[in-house]
């Protein structure tokens, strides 16, 4: 029996000890994008750790003026990563939240201010697929008349702008999986898994649950697709809107308990949903969240099952990629500058070697503590060169609705990103979660850079489709 | 003194609102946080004290530090300057003050070419080292906060760091910095260059108000992860430099000798005269040295120029377990002795690895009494050699256990409880309290001991990690700041530890600083004469006190600062204060070196009342004859301190590494005195009669010559006679040690204008390895 934790908001009472267990050393501070873009102890997690305190104690009134730097915060977690003492810091910012919402409806004109309108509306249409592909749009024009009445609604040009630079290109948004179904596995039948499809990961970028289902079929396993599925309850849980989380956990719990869902080990592969859903749906605290759920992130699940050979690795051919080999076993030997230091190619052959960065999902990594398995994907692939990125637990600024709700700052954070993009200078940048793919899509064609920002998933199809 | 500074609620919401908007007018936007919800963020640093600021300012450069400083003036009001609050004896935090945050001064330029970095205030210890790294250089103090806390808070409270043993504190590591003196006069000072001053204050207002166009980046300026100064923000970078300044930044790099000026109107230009007196009087004096370890009571530092090292290529770790504390302490002095040299040498007694060991079970020796953490650097392929030989050296020292890391990944995984000890003593309660003080290397295993007495009485669950090559130990302590039971019996613990290391000849503080909460303490360990100077020479830079005034040196009788007795709720005494006046003077004459100031003579505080500056005009010449009256009886070092000016008395402590010689000594006899008792002293002289004193008087030498430190780094402490006859004892015959002001480091170099060497307590290195 799967249950859901109800949120009371700060007033719960394990906050106290939550609180407690922060003992104001500051080592969260570098980590935390917000402080490091701004220089405020406000911005920062002790700060904002100081706020919810004094909320806890009621000495304190979460208004939208004194709720501001809890809600320039990204939640992306990586303080929690930073913390010698373990403070549940993702934890506490969903209660702060969780009562900041609680305080807007007793406010009428908190209620009414615009951030609130258009979260609500956000979230609104997260749970109705039909109006969120609407918005996302079948075609550029349609989509921009979505976003534009979103944001005329919402009076901000600044969520209009924001909103049309996240546009995904068309290619991304089709094919789609059909709505319902089981595609069946290639080869050799290892097992069946279902599939998380998500809001939107299948609205706007519906190619990579297509990815999604082909690796798992490569990989041996049937892919059940249970018709009703809905958000995870990430995006309204993170703004406080626990009550329609509540109402979307129960959704989904419905759809995949029964039918020819139930009981399958659930895949996702976006990580905020991944981290939401693991949390949410019987996780016990302190054991090692990602192994303990139905529900698994694909790059655990295929680390896990052991990922089946790409067609071109079993040939023990060797791409054309200046230094470095790679053997039928996967493992890259290197020879003269090393491997992963090499400088991009002048061949310009689709099957060479590439420079892969991955970029963590910050739900993932400081969530589940999931950062080990997609990179070790990746360095057994054929054709991958892996790079690292600098700052690897740095969050692009995303963050769900954040790059909505705080353009600029969100733009601030994606142009530190940016930087380290830069210095690493890969040719592919590997995602995992919806958001990101989205924001370092528009970064990169912001900077003008030649780098393709692909879903782990999508790079994975892509190294099966290959043939030597 | 600033008059007004109890206030109503009232009236202080109104002086707030009055106060940020005239701040606010001198600032670029954004740059002043008045709100209730802000001051209280700010109320606090990593300490357990507690205080709400005035106001926040966020200057974005010096120039608008400067600005700050010229309203603070305007308006009496008092400034706290803030880096990133990792400090943890409160000198962050801000009574009726006005928090000055660095965090956005974070220019960040390495010289690979001589091998320095320019570093903005507000930059990371870590991000340093992280660029130099590129360069294959490395920033070598690391204090543990080092990914949080700032360069300009690690120059501040002089940190020190694990790796400090091989490498010497932040102090040898500064080679200059430009500071904002409390008259907002700009000032750049250099290891052994005369103060500059960097721009007329005037003209400032106008290039910083005016949008003076920002100044083309350098092509090897980078920026720190983080610099507000980045296109990504808005705000376009402003001038660091007025185009005054710009001349004269690339000076505090370049160690070159400047002629001595004969007298202040040679000198610069008109500007000199606006420099505090001493400066004038003294311009070659290491006021670097001074500024360091200065807790930000003496000028708000806007940039530092730090030295760097090459990076070690190679570090292994490798952990050693003992019966006891005493056989561990003793492991480590043969260790050195036999010119074993790890980089560091960390210890955790067994309470510190149950408590570790109960919550992520890094496998840490728990059934042993103590473990020796050791990182050994060097070349890679020598490396296993020295490793084999350190293990034997601790084998043969009574280790049970002796674990070599062989790789990197098990290094890592040696340290991992070490680097956890924070962490896991925050599971116990709400907050732990770290002691940090340090004792003579000789008395390592006796302090362990009696540390572990003091704990067992108090019953709590506590226990020590220690910096142990050094001395420095840090017992650390579990608090529930609420209860303010439990507030007291652990206040109580920390008191008696400092004055267990006090009795032993040590210091109550080797890295964190005095902050607020230690200064009743400091009257314990530094004499009422002593104590009076450096107020003087306080007073001599900041006559107003506007400069963090709560925190560093004890109040004086009757001025009305009270130590701890804030009036901010919750704002409990601080620790150690109450200051057990009179009932702490155990005197500990005879129980080992070092013992004599606890027993200082506080009738005499308050004795050079009146006497508000530091009279500078007399000679070395003058001071001969006030040599005869040392008036320290109870000495540390008498033997040798208390005959100065009598002929050589050299004293060699030979497991404290610490040699005691009166300043006319030769450098030669003290260089033998050392090698005879199996130590060095890497200093070297010209001539064979040239004395320590003049060797001190005239150092010319920037800090980055000499492997093992430059003379000012190896001066621990000295007994001095000043120009009025006042005879001052500063330092401590210790290793580390950051309680007060450096006034005998100040003194390297000034030619003998600010006080005459009588006798000095140097630092000696382990004899170089057969």
């Amino acid at each position: 029996m799967l249950t859901v934790t109800p949120t009371h908001g700060l007033a719960a009472p394990d906050t106290a000890a939550l609180l407690d267990a922060c003992i104001h050393c500051g080592l969260c501070l570098p980590a935390c994008p917000t402080f490091d873009l701004l220089g405020a102890e406000t911005d920062g997690p002790r700060g904002r750790i100081v706020l919810m305190s004094a909320a806890a104690q009621g000495a304190l009134t979460l208004d939208p003026t004194t709720a501001a730097p809890l809600d320039r915060c990204l939640g992306c977690r990586a303080c929690e990563s930073a913390c010698p003492s373990g403070v549940q810091y993702g934890a506490l910012l969903e209660r702060a939240r969780a009562s900041q919402v609680a305080h807007g409806r007793r406010s009428r004109a908190a209620t009414r201010s615009a951030r609130a309108l258009a979260r609500r509306t956000l979230l609104r249409a997260l749970r109705r697929p039909r109006l969120l592909r609407a918005l996302a749009g079948a075609t550029a024009v349609a989509q921009r008349v979505g976003l534009v009445a979103l944001a005329l609604r919402v009076g901000r040009p600044a969520v209009l702008a924001a909103a049309a630079a996240i546009a995904p290109p068309p290619a991304l948004r089709k094919p789609r999986l059909p709505a319902a179904g089981t595609l069946a596995a290639y080869g050799t039948r290892r097992g069946a898994v279902a599939l998380f499809r998500g809001c939107i990961q299948d609205a706007s970028l519906a190619a990579v649950n297509v990815a999604t289902g082909e690796v798992l079929r490569h990989n041996g396993y049937d892919v059940v697709l249970a018709e009703g599925q809905t958000c995870c309850g990430a995006l309204a849980r993170h703004a406080g809107e626990s009550r329609i989380a509540d109402e979307q956990a129960a959704v989904n719990r419905a759809v995949f308990d029964t039918g020819a869902a139930a009981g399958l080990p659930i895949i996702v592969n976006a990580g905020g949903c991944a981290t939401t859903l693991v949390a949410e749906h019987g996780a016990a605290p302190g054991t090692a969240p990602a192994l303990m759920s139905r529900y698994v992130d694909l790059a655990v699940f295929l680390d896990r099952v052991g990922l089946r050979p790409c067609p071109s690795a079993g040939t023990g051919t060797v791409h054309s990629m200046g230094t470095s080999t790679i053997t039928s076993t996967g493992t890259i030997t290197s020879t003269g500058t090393g491997t992963g230091t090499g400088t991009r190619s002048t061949d310009t052959s689709a099957t060479r070697a590439k420079r892969v960065a991955y970029l963590d999902s910050c739900h993932l990594r400081h969530g589940l503590g999931v950062a080990a398995e997609p990179r070790a994907l990746l360095a057994a692939l054929p054709g991958t060169i892996p790079v690292e990125l600098p700052h690897p637990d740095r969050c692009c600024g995303s963050a769900g609705s954040y790059s909505l709700m705080q353009p600029a700052l969100a733009d601030g954070v994606l142009a530190r990103r940016m930087k380290d993009v830069v210095a690493a200078d890969p040719e592919i940048i590997v995602v995992a979660n919806p958001g990101c793919q989205l924001q370092l899509l528009r970064g990169v064609r912001e900077a003008g850079l030649d780098i393709e920002v692909l879903h782990l998933a999508q790079w994975l199809a892509r190294a099966y489709r290959a043939t030597p | 003194m600033i008059s007004d500074r109890a206030t109503t609620d009232a009236e202080s919401t109104d002086r707030v609102t009055t106060l940020a908007a005239s701040l606010a007018a001198v600032l670029t936007p954004g740059q002043v946080l008045s709100d209730a919800n802000a001051r209280a963020v700010y109320g606090r640093d990593a300490s357990q004290e507690r205080g709400t600021p005035l106001l926040v300012a966020l200057p974005v450069d010096a120039g608008e530090v400067a600005a700050i400083v010229r309203w603070a003036n305007a308006h009496d009001v008092a400034l706290v300057a803030r880096g990133a609050g990792t400090g943890l004896a409160g000198g962050a935090v801000a009574r009726d003050a006005v928090v000055v945050s660095m965090a956005r001064l974070r220019t960040l330029r390495i010289d690979p070419a001589t091998r320095t970095a320019v570093v903005g205030p507000g930059v990371t210890r870590d991000a340093v080292d992280e660029a130099a790294a590129a360069h294959g250089l490395a920033y070598p103090p690391d204090p543990s906060s080092g990914v949080a806390s700032t360069i300009g808070g690690n120059v501040a409270c002089n940190a020190g760091g694990p790796h400090c043993l091989s490498r010497g504190v932040t102090q040898r590591w500064v080679l200059g910095m430009e500071v904002v003196l409390a008259s907002g006069l700009r000032v750049r000072l250099g290891a052994h260059t005369p103060p500059r001053v960097v721009s007329e204050r005037r003209d400032e207002v106008e290039s910083n108000t005016g949008k003076a166009p920002g100044n083309a980046p350098e092509p090897n300026e980078i920026h720190a992860p983080g610099g507000l100064s980045d296109q990504s923000v808005s705000r376009e970078p402003s001038a660091v430099l007025p185009p005054s300044g710009d001349l004269e930044t690339g000076e505090a790099r370049d160690p070159d000798d400047l002629p001595l000026p004969t007298s202040p109107r040679d000198r610069d230009s008109g500007r000199f005269h606006d420099l505090p007196l001493p400066m004038r009087e003294a311009p070659t004096a290491d006021w670097t040295a001074l500024f360091v370890g200065s807790e930000g009571t003496l000028g708000l530092v806007t940039e530092v120029t730090l030295r760097l090292a090459p990076r070690p290529e190679a570090a292994r770790a490798l952990l050693a377990a003992f019966p006891d504390v005493a056989s561990a302490g003793a492991a480590v002095t043969a260790l050195l002795s036999a010119g074993l040299r790890p980089a560091a040498v960390e210890l955790m007694d067994q309470r510190i690895m149950r408590i570790v060991e109960d919550w992520i079970a890094p496998g840490l020796p728990v059934e042993s009494g103590a473990a020796l953490l050791l990182s050994v650097e060097g070349r890679p392929e020598s490396l296993d050699a020295l490793l084999v030989d350190i293990a034997a050296a601790l084998s043969a020292s009574g280790a049970i256990e002796v674990r070599r890391a062989q790789d990197d990944a098990q290094s890592a995984a040696l340290w991992r409880g070490r680097k956890s000890v924070g962490g896991a003593m925050s599971r116990l309660a709400p907050a732990y309290y770290s002691v940090d003080v340090v004792v003579p290397r000789g008395e390592l295993a006796a302090a362990l001991r009696e540390i572990e007495t003091i704990l067992e009485a108090a019953e709590l669950p506590a226990g020590a990690i220690a910096h142990v090559g050094d001395g420095n130990l840090h017992p650390m302590l579990p608090l529930n700041p609420a209860d303010p039971a439990d507030r007291a019996r652990v206040e109580r613990v920390a008191h008696d530890i400092a004055e267990a290391a006090l009795r032993r000849g040590g210091t109550i503080t080797g890295e964190h600083g005095i902050g607020r909460e230690k200064r009743a303490l400091l009257a314990r360990q530094l004499d009422a004469t002593t104590l009076a100077a450096m107020r003087e020479l306080r007073a001599a830079f900041d006559p107003r006190g506007l400069l963090n005034p709560g925190a560093m040196l004890p109040p004086e009788e009757g001025s009305g600062d009270t130590v701890g007795a804030g009036t901010e709720a919750g704002a409990e005494a601080a620790l150690g204060a109450g200051a057990r006046a009179g009932a702490g003077t155990e005197t500990g004459a005879g129980i080992g070196p070092g013992n004599g100031a606890i027993a200082g003579t506080e009738g005499e505080i308050g004795q050079a009342k009146g006497n508000r500056s530091v009279s500078m005009t007399v000679a070395v010449e003058g001071a001969e004859s006030a040599a005869e009256s040392v008036a320290d009886p109870n000495h540390p070092s008498q033997l040798v301190h208390g005959r100065a000016g009598m002929p050589s008395t050299i004293v060699v402590e030979a497991a404290n590494f610490v040699l005691h010689a009166p300043a006319d000594a030769t450098v030669a006899d003290a260089c033998a005195a050392a090698a005879a008792a199996g130590r060095r002293l890497p200093l070297s002289a010209t001539s064979p009669t040239t004395t320590l004193r003049a060797l001190l008087d005239g150092y010319r030498g920037g800090a980055d010559t000499l492997e093992d430190g430059a003379p000012r780094d190896l001066l621990l402490s000295a007994t001095i006679t000043l120009p009025d006859g006042r005879v001052i004892r500063c330092g401590r015959a210790v290793h580390k040690n950051v309680a007060g002001y450096d006034l005998h480091r100040l003194m390297v170099g000034a030619r003998g204008r600010l006080g005459r060497f009588e006798a000095v307590s140097l630092a000696l290195v382990p004899p170089a390895r057969p």
